[in-house]
């Protein structure tokens, strides 16, 4: 009987985040859209807009004209200070594609 | 998002990359979305399955929960034990192993066993579980035992270290577009120009073949092919799932080759020093991103003088260079259009008319340059205006429209055989041009001794 050890080649993640705990409702919430402006994505998260409007009457939707569009600023510092200041409950990204 | 519950609108094929670029951020890979196939993403597409699946995003928004468990930072990579009736059985083992784990590039690899591993660990002054950097999309920590370990994977040996070292320091520089490139539909590779006497020492071939295979001079092919495991295996690149290249880069090994610093004529200064500032013999690498590999026909069949010679291949070369094709757009100000490859024998004859690497760049700067009616005719001045980086839309206004920002972003660099038929280029999808120096072991003269032993005394290279 012959043996080989070898290392395990795929490295180690740093999880240094935790996931934003959900919302119990999205009824009165502020939901904001945010687009990559690529693949279709205004009109799929313009139809999602309509979507929450209608399903949750008293929600509140911002449309992704808000916030800067497009993949490179998606996750920038900037973006991220101006959905804090928008006081958004919840977004909604598309489209990671 | 900045505690702000997310939801993604994801197409199904592309989850990899999504789970890459979540972790890449420090978040556990799973994360709320909702997929679907690509026809949705298409012009016109029909959108009525996003309204009948609409309460998987609200779900996603209020009763996604994570499964698993995820990150164990500090503790060491696991062995991986396989047995078999013989070495060779267990052998065939651990590769299949390999493979089903998806960390192999379809070729054999060595096992990365720990005597091998501690082995070509002697070639860094740095501590094994040293941190280069999170290796992108995926964000797995490089450390300098990961580098060992896809060196030993990849057929490496210690003196090869130091020049994977820096090129993965340099690779996972968010400057150097290694993010976006391993994602990227384009199917890029990384191009590792290396400068100085270490290229010599470890066998790097700048002559013939140089872009490999090479059995003469092998540590090009393993330490590009180590790269490209660390690309796949802490990265994330897997073809079809972390990796949207449409049709792989045909390059196991990327690229990875000296200049031929021997043979550069008087006053062409080597590229490490021209592109990075480092001083001439300073060993250091160069990272660029490249999606194309091609001979352009150099010299001519005729009775030409040398002067028309000259002058036709270049003509040649620029009209080549000018193609509208877009991979330009994402290097036009700080990266590249791509690296032209001249022989020695060349740079010679042209050096002897009065030529230098700054000539060479401007005449192709002036050469390429695309009329305005030309971008219009073929689109590209949509994609112009579509640019992130303002520079590149406002270029829009120079007509005819230059490849590059300024003459200096092309690279030009003296490698291949002696042989004047043939100039080379390397197509380049880069937004920067990064370089390295390379930082030797002190027992890096014991290293190469070895290597000799190992491999017998090369043409160019003994110590014994």
């Amino acid at each position: 009987m012959a043996e080989i050890q070898f290392f395990n080649p795929s490295g180690k993640l740093d999880i240094s985040q935790r996931h934003a705990a959900r919302l119990p409702t999205l009824a009165g919430k502020k939901i904001g859209l945010l687009a990559n402006g690529e693949w279709q994505s205004l009109r799929a998260l313009r139809l999602m807009q309509g979507l929450l409007e209608a399903d949750f009457p008293d929600i509140k939707v911002l449309p992704p004209e808000n916030f800067p569009e497009g993949n490179a600023v998606l996750s920038e510092p900037g973006t991220i200070q101006g959905l804090k200041q928008a006081g958004l409950d919840g977004v909604i990204i598309g489209n990671a594609a | 998002m900045a505690g702000i519950p997310t939801v993604l609108l994801a197409r199904s094929d592309f989850l990899g990359v999504v789970k890459n670029a979540v972790s890449g951020l420090g978040f556990a890979p799973e994360t709320p979305l909702v997929s679907f196939p690509v026809d949705l993403f298409l012009p016109e597409s029909d959108l009525s399955i996003v309204e009948q699946r609409r309460h998987e995003f609200y779900e996603g928004l209020t009763s996604w929960k994570l499964g698993g468990e995820y990150g164990t930072p500090g503790v060491a990579p696991p062995l991986i034990t396989v047995s078999g009736t013989t070495h060779d059985d267990a052998l065939d083992q651990a590769h299949n192993l390999i493979l089903s784990n998806l960390w192999g590039d379809g070729l054999p690899v060595r096992p990365a066993t720990p005597e091998r591993v501690d082995w070509i660990l002697r070639g860094s002054h740095l501590p094994r579980e040293h941190v280069l950097g999170k290796f992108p999309p995926r964000g797995a920590l490089a450390t300098i035992e990961a580098c060992a370990i896809a060196l030993a994977m990849a057929g490496g040996r210690p003196e090869y270290l130091p020049v994977l070292i820096a090129a993965v320091e340099a690779f996972v520089d968010p400057k150097s577009g290694g993010q976006q490139m391993q994602a990227d539909s384009a199917s890029a590779y990384p191009v590792i120009i290396v400068n100085g006497p270490v290229a010599k020492q470890i066998r790097l071939n700048a002559s013939f073949g140089c872009l490999g295979p090479d059995p003469q001079r092998p540590a090009g092919a393993s330490i590009g092919r180590a790269l490209r495991l660390m690309q796949q295996n802490l990265g994330g690149a897997l073809p079809g799932t972390g990796s949207m290249g449409m049709w792989g880069a045909m390059r196991y090994t990327n690229a990875v080759f000296a200049e031929a610093e021997d043979s550069l004529p008087e006053g062409w200064r080597p590229h490490g020093s021209e592109r990075h500032g480092y001083e001439p013999g300073r060993n250091s690498i160069s990272l660029i991103f490249a999606t194309g590999a091609t001979n352009i026909r150099r010299r001519g069949v005729g009775d030409e003088s040398r002067e028309t010679d000259a002058l036709q291949g270049m003509q040649r070369t620029a009209q080549y260079l000018r193609s509208p094709n877009l991979g330009c757009l994402i290097g036009w100000s700080n990266g590249t259009p791509g690296v032209l490859m001249i022989s020695p024998v060349v740079a010679k004859a042209m050096a002897a008319l009065g030529w230098s690497k700054d000539s060479i760049r401007s005449f192709l700067w002036e050469q390429t340059r695309i009329p305005a009616e030309q971008l219009k005719r073929d689109g590209i001045d949509t994609w112009i205006r579509a640019e992130p980086d303002p520079a590149v839309r406002a270029s829009i206004a120079l007509d005819p429209w230059p490849i590059s920002s300024r003459p200096e972003n092309l690279v030009v660099v003296v490698a291949g055989g002696g042989h004047p038929t043939n100039s080379y280029w390397l197509e380049a999808y880069s937004p920067a041009v990064t370089g390295r120096p390379i930082a030797l072991p002190e027992c890096f003269d014991a290293l190469l001794s070895q290597a000799d032993r190992d491999l017998g005394c090369g043409e160019d290279a003994c110590l014994i």
